[in-house]
Protein backbone atom coordinates (compact mmCIF):
# COMPACT_ATOMS: atom_id res chain seq x y z
CA UNK A 1 0.00 0.00 0.00
CA UNK A 2 1.17 3.55 -0.68
CA UNK A 3 1.81 6.40 1.75
CA UNK A 4 -1.11 8.38 0.46
CA UNK A 5 -3.97 6.76 2.03
CA UNK A 6 -6.03 9.95 2.14
CA UNK A 7 -8.18 11.28 -0.64
CA UNK A 8 -6.92 12.18 -4.12
CA UNK A 9 -6.39 15.89 -4.96
CA UNK A 10 -7.74 16.57 -8.45
CA UNK A 11 -6.11 19.27 -10.58
CA UNK A 12 -8.20 22.42 -10.85
CA UNK A 13 -9.68 22.97 -14.30
CA UNK A 14 -10.68 26.17 -16.10
CA UNK A 15 -14.12 27.24 -14.94
CA UNK A 16 -16.77 26.87 -17.58
CA UNK A 17 -17.35 30.61 -17.71
CA UNK A 18 -13.68 31.24 -18.62
CA UNK A 19 -13.36 28.37 -21.09
CA UNK A 20 -13.02 30.80 -23.98
CA UNK A 21 -9.56 31.75 -22.59
CA UNK A 22 -8.19 28.23 -23.15
CA UNK A 23 -6.66 25.90 -20.58
CA UNK A 24 -6.16 27.21 -17.06
CA UNK A 25 -2.59 28.45 -16.65
CA UNK A 26 -0.53 26.86 -13.87
CA UNK A 27 2.69 28.10 -12.29
CA UNK A 28 4.78 25.85 -14.55
CA UNK A 29 3.14 27.39 -17.60
CA UNK A 30 3.59 30.89 -16.28
CA UNK A 31 7.31 30.29 -15.72
CA UNK A 32 7.82 29.13 -19.32
CA UNK A 33 5.86 32.07 -20.67
CA UNK A 34 7.75 34.58 -18.57
CA UNK A 35 11.13 33.12 -19.47
CA UNK A 36 10.31 33.30 -23.19
CA UNK A 37 9.06 36.86 -22.82
CA UNK A 38 12.24 37.94 -21.06
CA UNK A 39 14.40 36.28 -23.68
CA UNK A 40 12.62 38.06 -26.49
CA UNK A 41 12.81 41.37 -24.68
CA UNK A 42 16.53 40.92 -24.15
CA UNK A 43 16.98 40.13 -27.83
CA UNK A 44 14.99 43.16 -28.90
CA UNK A 45 17.08 45.24 -26.58
CA UNK A 46 20.38 44.05 -28.11
CA UNK A 47 19.02 44.68 -31.60
CA UNK A 48 17.95 48.19 -30.64
CA UNK A 49 21.34 48.70 -29.07
CA UNK A 50 23.08 47.54 -32.25
CA UNK A 51 20.86 49.72 -34.43
CA UNK A 52 21.68 52.72 -32.27
CA UNK A 53 25.41 52.03 -32.42
CA UNK A 54 25.38 51.31 -36.20
CA UNK A 55 27.92 53.12 -38.35
CA UNK A 56 25.91 54.43 -41.32
CA UNK A 57 29.05 54.41 -43.54
CA UNK A 58 29.91 50.77 -42.97
CA UNK A 59 29.50 48.23 -45.83
CA UNK A 60 28.38 44.65 -45.47
CA UNK A 61 28.25 42.15 -48.37
CA UNK A 62 24.86 41.03 -47.16
CA UNK A 63 23.58 44.44 -48.22
CA UNK A 64 23.95 43.48 -51.85
CA UNK A 65 23.74 39.70 -51.62
CA UNK A 66 20.52 39.41 -49.72
CA UNK A 67 17.08 40.69 -50.46
CA UNK A 68 13.46 39.69 -50.33
CA UNK A 69 11.60 37.48 -52.74
CA UNK A 70 8.16 38.11 -54.25
CA UNK A 71 6.42 37.07 -51.03
CA UNK A 72 8.57 39.32 -48.92
CA UNK A 73 10.70 36.54 -47.46
CA UNK A 74 14.34 37.20 -46.72
CA UNK A 75 16.67 35.28 -49.07
CA UNK A 76 20.41 35.14 -49.55
CA UNK A 77 21.07 35.28 -53.24
CA UNK A 78 24.61 33.86 -53.33
CA UNK A 79 23.77 30.55 -54.90
CA UNK A 80 27.39 29.42 -55.23
CA UNK A 81 27.46 28.97 -51.49
CA UNK A 82 25.01 26.09 -51.84
CA UNK A 83 27.85 23.67 -52.64
CA UNK A 84 31.42 23.78 -51.55
CA UNK A 85 34.29 23.89 -54.04
CA UNK A 86 35.31 20.22 -53.72
CA UNK A 87 31.78 19.06 -54.41
CA UNK A 88 31.53 21.33 -57.44
CA UNK A 89 34.86 20.02 -58.69
CA UNK A 90 33.59 16.47 -58.39
CA UNK A 91 30.45 17.34 -60.34
CA UNK A 92 32.49 18.95 -63.07
CA UNK A 93 34.94 16.07 -63.41
CA UNK A 94 32.05 13.63 -63.66
CA UNK A 95 30.60 15.70 -66.50
CA UNK A 96 33.98 15.78 -68.16
CA UNK A 97 34.23 12.02 -67.92
CA UNK A 98 30.96 11.72 -69.78
CA UNK A 99 32.05 14.18 -72.46
CA UNK A 100 35.33 12.32 -72.93
CA UNK A 101 33.48 9.01 -73.20
CA UNK A 102 31.13 10.42 -75.84
CA UNK A 103 34.04 11.88 -77.76
CA UNK A 104 35.94 8.60 -77.83
CA UNK A 105 32.77 6.74 -78.83
CA UNK A 106 32.17 9.11 -81.73
CA UNK A 107 35.81 8.97 -82.79
CA UNK A 108 35.68 5.18 -82.92
CA UNK A 109 32.49 5.23 -85.01
CA UNK A 110 33.96 7.86 -87.32
CA UNK A 111 37.09 5.78 -87.78
CA UNK A 112 34.99 2.73 -88.68
CA UNK A 113 32.83 4.69 -91.12
CA UNK A 114 35.84 6.21 -92.79
CA UNK A 115 37.46 2.82 -93.16
CA UNK A 116 34.47 1.74 -95.25
CA UNK A 117 33.70 4.92 -97.14
CA UNK A 118 36.77 6.03 -99.00
CA UNK A 119 35.33 8.21 -101.66
CA UNK A 120 33.67 11.33 -100.35
CA UNK A 121 30.89 12.88 -102.37
CA UNK A 122 30.97 16.52 -103.22
CA UNK A 123 28.32 17.38 -100.69
CA UNK A 124 29.55 20.88 -100.17
CA UNK A 125 26.20 22.25 -98.96
CA UNK A 126 26.05 19.89 -96.02
CA UNK A 127 29.65 20.68 -95.11
CA UNK A 128 29.00 24.41 -95.13
CA UNK A 129 26.02 24.12 -92.81
CA UNK A 130 28.28 22.34 -90.38
CA UNK A 131 30.66 25.26 -90.29
CA UNK A 132 33.44 23.50 -92.14
CA UNK A 133 35.56 25.47 -94.51
CA UNK A 134 36.70 22.45 -96.46
CA UNK A 135 38.25 23.75 -99.60
CA UNK A 136 38.19 21.27 -102.47
CA UNK A 137 41.43 19.50 -103.28
CA UNK A 138 43.60 21.25 -105.83
CA UNK A 139 45.51 19.44 -108.53
CA UNK A 140 48.43 21.32 -110.07
CA UNK A 141 50.33 20.12 -113.10
CA UNK A 142 53.77 21.63 -113.74
CA UNK A 143 54.79 22.21 -117.34
CA UNK A 144 58.05 23.41 -118.92
CA UNK A 145 57.23 26.93 -120.10
CA UNK A 146 54.45 29.42 -120.70
CA UNK A 147 53.78 28.18 -124.21
CA UNK A 148 53.17 24.68 -122.85
CA UNK A 149 50.92 26.15 -120.16
CA UNK A 150 48.88 28.03 -122.78
CA UNK A 151 48.39 24.95 -124.95
CA UNK A 152 47.77 22.61 -122.00
CA UNK A 153 45.09 20.04 -122.65
CA UNK A 154 44.06 18.24 -119.48
CA UNK A 155 42.38 15.32 -121.23
CA UNK A 156 45.49 14.72 -123.32
CA UNK A 157 47.81 15.06 -120.34
CA UNK A 158 45.89 12.58 -118.22
CA UNK A 159 45.33 10.36 -121.27
CA UNK A 160 41.61 10.08 -120.66
CA UNK A 161 38.26 11.05 -122.07
CA UNK A 162 37.35 14.75 -121.55
CA UNK A 163 34.06 13.76 -119.92
CA UNK A 164 35.97 11.94 -117.17
CA UNK A 165 38.15 14.89 -116.16
CA UNK A 166 35.85 15.80 -113.28
CA UNK A 167 36.68 12.48 -111.63
CA UNK A 168 39.63 12.15 -109.36
CA UNK A 169 39.15 8.42 -108.84
CA UNK A 170 38.34 5.58 -111.21
CA UNK A 171 39.49 7.56 -114.22
CA UNK A 172 40.35 5.04 -116.94
CA UNK A 173 43.00 5.86 -119.53
CA UNK A 174 42.27 6.01 -123.26
CA UNK A 175 43.86 2.55 -123.77
CA UNK A 176 41.57 1.02 -121.18
CA UNK A 177 38.57 2.72 -122.74
CA UNK A 178 39.35 1.54 -126.27
CA UNK A 179 39.94 -2.01 -125.07
CA UNK A 180 36.33 -2.02 -123.95
CA UNK A 181 36.87 -4.37 -121.06
CA UNK A 182 35.45 -4.11 -117.56
CA UNK A 183 36.95 -0.65 -117.22
CA UNK A 184 34.26 0.78 -119.45
CA UNK A 185 31.75 -0.24 -116.83
CA UNK A 186 33.27 2.51 -114.77
CA UNK A 187 31.94 4.98 -117.32
CA UNK A 188 28.33 4.15 -116.56
CA UNK A 189 26.31 6.02 -113.99
CA UNK A 190 26.45 4.87 -110.39
CA UNK A 191 23.25 2.95 -109.47
CA UNK A 192 20.74 5.02 -107.54
CA UNK A 193 20.66 2.75 -104.48
CA UNK A 194 24.43 2.84 -104.20
CA UNK A 195 24.45 6.59 -104.62
CA UNK A 196 21.89 6.93 -101.86
CA UNK A 197 23.84 4.65 -99.53
CA UNK A 198 27.00 6.62 -100.15
CA UNK A 199 25.23 9.90 -99.46
CA UNK A 200 23.88 8.59 -96.16
CA UNK A 201 27.33 7.39 -95.11
CA UNK A 202 28.86 10.64 -96.16
CA UNK A 203 26.36 12.67 -94.18
CA UNK A 204 26.97 10.58 -91.09
CA UNK A 205 30.73 11.05 -91.46
CA UNK A 206 30.35 14.81 -91.68
CA UNK A 207 27.98 14.91 -88.71
CA UNK A 208 30.17 12.72 -86.56
CA UNK A 209 33.29 14.66 -87.46
CA UNK A 210 31.49 17.83 -86.46
CA UNK A 211 30.34 16.26 -83.18
CA UNK A 212 33.84 15.05 -82.33
CA UNK A 213 35.12 18.53 -83.04
CA UNK A 214 32.56 20.16 -80.72
CA UNK A 215 33.06 17.59 -77.97
CA UNK A 216 36.82 18.10 -78.10
CA UNK A 217 36.22 21.80 -77.64
CA UNK A 218 33.91 21.32 -74.68
CA UNK A 219 36.36 18.88 -73.13
CA UNK A 220 39.14 21.39 -73.45
CA UNK A 221 37.06 24.15 -71.96
CA UNK A 222 36.17 21.92 -69.01
CA UNK A 223 39.83 21.19 -68.41
CA UNK A 224 40.53 24.91 -68.37
CA UNK A 225 37.67 25.44 -65.90
CA UNK A 226 39.05 22.70 -63.67
CA UNK A 227 42.46 24.29 -63.67
CA UNK A 228 40.93 27.66 -62.90
CA UNK A 229 39.45 26.18 -59.73
CA UNK A 230 42.93 25.66 -58.32
CA UNK A 231 44.81 28.27 -56.33
CA UNK A 232 47.68 30.40 -57.51
CA UNK A 233 48.12 33.57 -59.50
CA UNK A 234 47.28 33.16 -63.16
CA UNK A 235 46.92 35.43 -66.13
CA UNK A 236 45.12 35.23 -69.45
CA UNK A 237 47.70 34.34 -72.07
CA UNK A 238 45.63 34.77 -75.22
CA UNK A 239 43.43 32.53 -77.28
CA UNK A 240 44.10 29.14 -78.79
CA UNK A 241 43.21 27.96 -82.30
CA UNK A 242 39.68 27.09 -81.19
CA UNK A 243 39.08 30.57 -79.79
CA UNK A 244 39.26 29.48 -76.13
CA UNK A 245 41.05 31.58 -73.55
CA UNK A 246 44.39 30.20 -72.44
CA UNK A 247 45.91 30.95 -69.05
CA UNK A 248 49.39 30.98 -67.68
CA UNK A 249 50.06 30.19 -64.04
CA UNK A 250 52.84 31.89 -62.18
CA UNK A 251 55.42 29.24 -61.36
CA UNK A 252 55.54 28.69 -57.61
CA UNK A 253 58.42 26.88 -56.02
CA UNK A 254 57.21 23.82 -54.18
CA UNK A 255 59.21 23.04 -51.06
CA UNK B 1 37.06 1.60 -102.07
CA UNK B 2 40.80 1.36 -102.57
CA UNK B 3 42.40 -2.05 -102.14
CA UNK B 4 45.75 -3.70 -102.83
CA UNK B 5 46.25 -7.34 -103.65
CA UNK B 6 47.50 -9.01 -100.50
CA UNK B 7 50.94 -10.53 -100.96
CA UNK B 8 50.53 -12.60 -97.79
CA UNK B 9 46.94 -13.94 -98.03
CA UNK B 10 45.20 -14.52 -94.74
CA UNK B 11 47.02 -11.83 -92.80
CA UNK B 12 46.15 -8.27 -91.91
CA UNK B 13 49.01 -5.94 -91.02
CA UNK B 14 47.26 -3.33 -88.87
CA UNK B 15 43.75 -4.70 -88.47
CA UNK B 16 42.52 -3.58 -91.89
CA UNK B 17 39.71 -5.45 -93.61
CA UNK B 18 40.44 -8.15 -96.16
CA UNK B 19 38.27 -9.04 -99.13
CA UNK B 20 38.50 -12.41 -100.81
CA UNK B 21 37.44 -12.73 -104.45
CA UNK B 22 37.06 -15.88 -106.52
CA UNK B 23 38.79 -15.79 -109.86
CA UNK B 24 37.23 -17.31 -113.00
CA UNK B 25 39.94 -20.00 -112.88
CA UNK B 26 38.63 -21.13 -109.51
CA UNK B 27 41.45 -19.71 -107.39
CA UNK B 28 41.08 -17.08 -104.71
CA UNK B 29 42.60 -13.63 -104.60
CA UNK B 30 42.70 -11.60 -101.44
CA UNK B 31 42.70 -7.83 -101.27
CA UNK B 32 43.44 -5.53 -98.34
CA UNK B 33 41.52 -2.30 -97.87
CA UNK B 34 43.74 0.78 -98.01
CA UNK B 35 42.27 3.59 -95.94
CA UNK B 36 43.00 7.06 -97.38
CA UNK B 37 42.30 8.64 -94.01
CA UNK B 38 45.30 6.79 -92.61
CA UNK B 39 47.67 6.82 -95.56
CA UNK B 40 48.71 9.94 -97.45
CA UNK B 41 49.71 7.95 -100.49
CA UNK B 42 46.23 6.39 -100.63
CA UNK B 43 44.71 9.86 -100.22
CA UNK B 44 46.85 11.07 -103.14
CA UNK B 45 45.72 8.18 -105.33
CA UNK B 46 42.04 8.81 -104.61
CA UNK B 47 42.66 12.54 -105.00
CA UNK B 48 43.55 11.86 -108.62
CA UNK B 49 47.34 11.70 -108.94
CA UNK B 50 48.21 10.89 -112.54
CA UNK B 51 51.15 8.60 -111.71
CA UNK B 52 52.57 7.44 -108.43
CA UNK B 53 55.32 5.58 -110.33
CA UNK B 54 55.14 2.79 -107.76
CA UNK B 55 54.31 -0.23 -109.89
CA UNK B 56 54.90 -3.98 -109.97
CA UNK B 57 58.60 -4.72 -110.04
CA UNK B 58 59.66 -1.21 -108.99
CA UNK B 59 62.37 -0.57 -106.42
CA UNK B 60 61.17 1.97 -103.91
CA UNK B 61 62.99 3.87 -101.18
CA UNK B 62 60.41 4.74 -98.56
CA UNK B 63 61.55 7.46 -96.12
CA UNK B 64 59.53 7.86 -92.94
CA UNK B 65 58.10 4.34 -92.91
CA UNK B 66 56.70 4.59 -89.35
CA UNK B 67 55.01 1.31 -88.32
CA UNK B 68 54.84 0.20 -91.92
CA UNK B 69 51.11 0.40 -92.54
CA UNK B 70 51.45 2.22 -95.86
CA UNK B 71 54.69 0.37 -96.57
CA UNK B 72 52.77 -2.91 -96.54
CA UNK B 73 50.49 -1.63 -99.30
CA UNK B 74 53.46 -0.39 -101.31
CA UNK B 75 54.95 -3.85 -100.88
CA UNK B 76 51.67 -5.31 -102.21
CA UNK B 77 51.93 -3.09 -105.28
CA UNK B 78 55.57 -3.75 -106.18
CA UNK B 79 55.03 -7.46 -105.60
CA UNK B 80 57.67 -10.16 -105.24
CA UNK B 81 59.68 -8.76 -108.18
CA UNK B 82 60.02 -5.33 -106.59
CA UNK B 83 61.74 -4.10 -103.46
CA UNK B 84 60.88 -1.59 -100.75
CA UNK B 85 63.63 -0.09 -98.63
CA UNK B 86 61.77 1.26 -95.61
CA UNK B 87 63.72 3.81 -93.56
CA UNK B 88 62.47 4.81 -90.12
CA UNK B 89 64.43 6.54 -87.36
CA UNK B 90 62.27 5.90 -84.27
CA UNK B 91 62.79 2.56 -82.61
CA UNK B 92 59.27 1.96 -81.37
CA UNK B 93 57.47 2.12 -84.75
CA UNK B 94 60.61 0.57 -86.22
CA UNK B 95 59.94 -2.57 -84.19
CA UNK B 96 56.51 -2.97 -85.81
CA UNK B 97 58.10 -2.32 -89.18
CA UNK B 98 60.65 -5.09 -88.67
CA UNK B 99 57.95 -7.53 -87.53
CA UNK B 100 55.90 -6.74 -90.61
CA UNK B 101 58.94 -7.17 -92.88
CA UNK B 102 59.42 -10.71 -91.52
CA UNK B 103 56.30 -11.78 -93.40
CA UNK B 104 57.01 -9.72 -96.51
CA UNK B 105 60.25 -10.60 -98.13
CA UNK B 106 60.28 -7.63 -100.49
CA UNK B 107 60.68 -5.13 -97.65
CA UNK B 108 64.09 -4.24 -96.27
CA UNK B 109 63.59 -2.34 -93.00
CA UNK B 110 66.30 0.15 -92.07
CA UNK B 111 66.23 1.78 -88.64
CA UNK B 112 68.41 4.80 -89.34
CA UNK B 113 68.21 8.58 -89.64
CA UNK B 114 67.34 9.54 -93.22
CA UNK B 115 69.48 12.67 -92.71
CA UNK B 116 72.56 10.48 -92.94
CA UNK B 117 72.05 8.33 -96.04
CA UNK B 118 75.71 7.31 -96.03
CA UNK B 119 75.01 5.24 -92.90
CA UNK B 120 72.80 2.85 -94.84
CA UNK B 121 74.31 3.17 -98.32
CA UNK B 122 75.68 -0.37 -98.23
CA UNK B 123 72.14 -1.76 -97.85
CA UNK B 124 70.56 0.00 -100.79
CA UNK B 125 71.00 -0.29 -104.51
CA UNK B 126 69.71 2.22 -107.07
CA UNK B 127 65.97 2.79 -106.80
CA UNK B 128 63.27 3.82 -109.29
CA UNK B 129 61.15 5.86 -106.88
CA UNK B 130 61.64 7.64 -103.58
CA UNK B 131 58.54 8.11 -101.48
CA UNK B 132 58.99 10.41 -98.50
CA UNK B 133 56.69 11.18 -95.63
CA UNK B 134 59.18 12.57 -93.13
CA UNK B 135 57.40 15.72 -91.89
CA UNK B 136 60.59 17.56 -90.97
CA UNK B 137 61.39 21.24 -91.56
CA UNK B 138 64.42 20.24 -93.62
CA UNK B 139 62.63 17.49 -95.52
CA UNK B 140 63.55 18.85 -98.97
CA UNK B 141 67.22 18.52 -98.03
CA UNK B 142 66.71 15.02 -96.65
CA UNK B 143 64.95 13.89 -99.81
CA UNK B 144 67.38 15.43 -102.29
CA UNK B 145 70.36 13.98 -100.40
CA UNK B 146 68.82 10.54 -100.68
CA UNK B 147 67.94 11.16 -104.32
CA UNK B 148 71.54 12.11 -105.17
CA UNK B 149 72.78 8.90 -103.53
CA UNK B 150 70.20 6.30 -104.52
CA UNK B 151 67.80 7.53 -107.20
CA UNK B 152 68.57 6.57 -110.75
CA UNK B 153 68.57 9.22 -113.47
CA UNK B 154 65.01 10.02 -114.61
CA UNK B 155 63.68 8.27 -111.49
CA UNK B 156 60.80 9.79 -109.59
CA UNK B 157 60.14 11.20 -106.18
CA UNK B 158 56.75 11.27 -104.51
CA UNK B 159 56.73 13.36 -101.36
CA UNK B 160 54.08 14.19 -98.85
CA UNK B 161 54.26 17.68 -97.36
CA UNK B 162 52.59 18.68 -94.12
CA UNK B 163 52.51 22.48 -94.15
CA UNK B 164 52.39 22.78 -90.36
CA UNK B 165 55.59 20.80 -89.88
CA UNK B 166 57.60 23.06 -92.14
CA UNK B 167 56.33 26.53 -91.35
CA UNK B 168 53.17 27.11 -89.35
CA UNK B 169 53.28 30.90 -89.70
CA UNK B 170 52.43 31.15 -93.39
CA UNK B 171 49.58 29.60 -95.34
CA UNK B 172 49.85 26.10 -96.74
CA UNK B 173 50.01 27.07 -100.43
CA UNK B 174 53.09 29.23 -99.77
CA UNK B 175 54.82 26.38 -97.97
CA UNK B 176 54.11 23.99 -100.85
CA UNK B 177 55.44 26.51 -103.38
CA UNK B 178 58.63 26.98 -101.34
CA UNK B 179 59.22 23.25 -101.09
CA UNK B 180 58.73 22.83 -104.83
CA UNK B 181 61.25 25.59 -105.45
CA UNK B 182 63.76 23.93 -103.14
CA UNK B 183 63.35 20.65 -105.00
CA UNK B 184 63.85 22.41 -108.33
CA UNK B 185 67.19 23.78 -107.14
CA UNK B 186 68.26 20.21 -106.43
CA UNK B 187 67.66 18.88 -109.95
CA UNK B 188 64.18 17.62 -109.32
CA UNK B 189 61.65 18.66 -111.91
CA UNK B 190 58.19 18.91 -110.40
CA UNK B 191 55.44 17.22 -112.39
CA UNK B 192 52.28 17.49 -110.38
CA UNK B 193 51.05 18.54 -106.98
CA UNK B 194 47.81 17.65 -105.25
CA UNK B 195 46.32 18.76 -101.96
CA UNK B 196 44.83 16.02 -99.83
CA UNK B 197 41.43 17.44 -98.90
CA UNK B 198 39.16 16.04 -97.57
CA UNK B 199 41.39 13.32 -96.15
CA UNK B 200 43.99 15.59 -94.57
CA UNK B 201 44.08 19.31 -93.91
CA UNK B 202 46.98 21.39 -95.29
CA UNK B 203 48.78 18.42 -96.78
CA UNK B 204 50.03 17.99 -100.31
CA UNK B 205 51.71 15.35 -102.39
CA UNK B 206 54.27 16.47 -104.93
CA UNK B 207 55.49 14.21 -107.70
CA UNK B 208 58.77 15.06 -109.42
CA UNK B 209 61.30 13.63 -111.79
CA UNK B 210 65.00 13.47 -111.02
CA UNK B 211 67.02 14.99 -113.85
CA UNK B 212 70.65 15.05 -112.67
CA UNK B 213 72.06 16.08 -116.07
CA UNK B 214 70.85 17.38 -119.42
CA UNK B 215 70.49 14.72 -122.09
Amino acid sequence: MGKHSGRDHKERAQPLARQHLGLLEKKKDYQLRAKDYRKKQARLKTMQEKARARNPDEFYHAMIKSGTDAKGRHVVQDRNKQFDATFLKLLKTQDQGYITMQKIMNEKKLERLRADTHIPLANQAHLETKGHTASPAKHTVFVDDEAAAASFDAAKHFNTHPSLLGRSWNRPTMDQLTQGDAATAALGAVPKALRHERAVHQREIVDRAYRVDRLARVEKEMTIQKHLMTKGPRKKAGKDDQGLDTYRWKPIRKK
Amino acid sequence: MLVTRNMVPGESVYGEKRISVETPEGGKVEYRVWNPFRSKLAAGILGGLDHIHIKPGAKVLYLGAASGTSVSHVSDIVGPEGLVYAVEFSHRPGRDLINMAKKRTNIIPIIEDARHPSKYRMLIGMVDVIFADVAQPDQARIITMNAHMFLKAAGHIVISIKANCIDSTVDAATVFAREVKELQQEKIKPQEQITLEPYERDHAIVVGRYVPFKV
